[in-house]
């Protein structure tokens, strides 16, 4: 780390916006993980991993689409160090409940979305949650979690088709033309 | 056959219908899944189905982005700063960041160590407000002393509140026009006005003398009409009021912290 003068400027600026990023990151996490303290984690590692790799960053990149990559990676680590995220439920009970009719009420629907996340593949979730809530282009997204762009298209599309089978207990209904 | 054409004939996919949701369709073939919903009510369903799924989702987790930011996640972001920045600066930086982020429900988690004197600074606040509703509005002797003798309008305060005062001459697009000696509950504050081009009016109002130690980042507050980006110091506190947006006091609460800041 440098101690002043222009080095210093950089770092301080780096750091700001590394501040800026971690709402972000931490909304990430959380649908990510599921679980508020494992995603503050997650989030702490992300920024512990941004700092040793800021020799890295490249000014011209998106700094937030850099962060989501260092955070994915790291999550991925740890599920595979230590598969913290239990398996799914076992169908019957849970299969039961995620096949509930459509939800009227709010605490419910959401309740029920956590589950159909969570019975969600890892990979699945991060495109759908980097799409829908980050709000990333498939491009980025497609960086972020270091896939061929075509490989985010598939599996947001699977994610959706499953939310939805997990959360209204059927399949969505047929397109006649399916190419 | 144009491109067009084909764009319009090629058979809808339901990749098509994400692509549709997402909004990231070509504008041709966008209208050609748009005739095909209208035709089609299986497929206009599965839109429906993946748009309340993308609502759900959005609600789900939106809200995490509001909540305020863990200290420990703001010392690992900022850690790797230069050694003699203190650590007290950086987390009132970091602040105004996360501020300006859009972070409208941020709350003391610098200040946390501070919740029992939160009488000190909430009161604070309000007295601010009270001095930016009372003299704001003033259009004819809205300043005890003009902001052209702001050597001597500073050493003024400064000789009064018997502790250095000094304020930016300029706060984004508000030109300070002058300060004024004002008594608070327990002591006395400092009133600086700034004014834009239109006339509107932020108030900086200052006191030297609060009972609180530590400090209390950057933290803005409705008081009825007037929003007050206020942060403590030590004994020192610092408030900013506008009847104005909390964005506008944000856009400007760095340069004033550079300008007061000790």
């Amino acid at each position: 780390m440098g101690h002043g003068g222009a080095h210093g400027r950089e770092m301080a600026d780096f750091a700001r916006r590394l501040v800026a990023e971690i709402p972000a990151l931490r909304r990430y996490a959380r649908a990510l993980t599921g679980d508020a303290s494992e995603a503050d984690d997650v989030v702490q590692d992300c920024l512990e991993r941004a700092w040793s790799r800021a020799h890295l960053f490249r000014p011209d990149r998106d700094l937030r689409v850099w962060l989501y990559a260092i955070l994915h990676n790291g999550f991925i680590d740890d599920r595979r160090r230590a598969r913290r995220r239990p398996a799914p439920a076992p169908l019957g009970d849970a299969g039961d409940r995620l096949a509930a009719p459509p939800v009227q009420d709010l605490d419910r629907a959401m309740a029920d979305l956590d589950r159909a996340l969570d019975a969600l593949p890892d990979a699945q979730r991060a495109v759908l949650v980097l799409v829908v809530v980050e709000g990333l282009s498939y491009a980025d997204a497609a960086r972020a979690l270091d896939v061929p762009p075509g490989t985010v298209m598939s599996r947001l599309h699977r994610a959706r088709r499953r939310l939805h089978e997990l959360m209204e207990g059927e399949a969505p209904p047929r397109l006649r033309r399916v190419t | 056959m144009t491109d067009s054409d084909r764009m319009k004939t090629r058979p809808i996919t339901r990749e098509d219908l994400d692509r549709f949701v997402d909004g990231t369709l070509d504008p041709a073939r966008r209208e050609a899944v748009a005739a095909h919903l209208a035709a089609d009510a299986d497929a206009a369903e599965e839109v429906a189905a993946l748009r309340r799924i993308d609502a759900l989702l959005r609600a789900r987790f939106n809200g995490v982005a509001d909540e305020p930011v863990p200290a420990a996640l703001l010392r690992a972001a900022t850690r790797g700063r230069a050694r003699r920045v203190t650590l007290g600066r950086l987390a009132r930086v970091a602040a105004v960041a996360v501020l300006a982020a859009g972070l409208g429900a941020f709350g003391g988690w610098y200040g946390r160590g501070l919740r029992n004197e939160a009488p000190a600074w909430a009161h604070f606040a309000r007295e601010a407000a009270a001095a930016h509703r009372l003299y704001a509005p003033d259009r004819d002797f809205p300043v005890e002393v003009s902001a052209e003798r702001s050597r001597r309008l500073f050493d003024w305060l400064t000789r009064r509140i018997g502790a250095p005062v000094r304020a930016p001459a300029r706060l984004g697009d508000y030109r300070l026009i002058g300060g004024s000696l004002l008594p608070a509950d327990d002591g006395p504050a400092a009133l600086f006005m700034y004014e834009d081009s239109r006339g509107g009016r932020l108030t900086l109002y200052l006191r030297t003398d609060l009972l609180n130690r530590g400090e209390v980042a950057f933290q803005v507050r409705r008081e009825g009409d007037v929003n007050v980006l206020y942060w403590l110091d030590g004994p020192r506190g610092y408030a900013l009021s506008g009847d104005v947006d909390r964005r506008v006091l944000l856009g400007v609460a760095e340069g004033l912290y550079e300008a007061v800041g000790s």
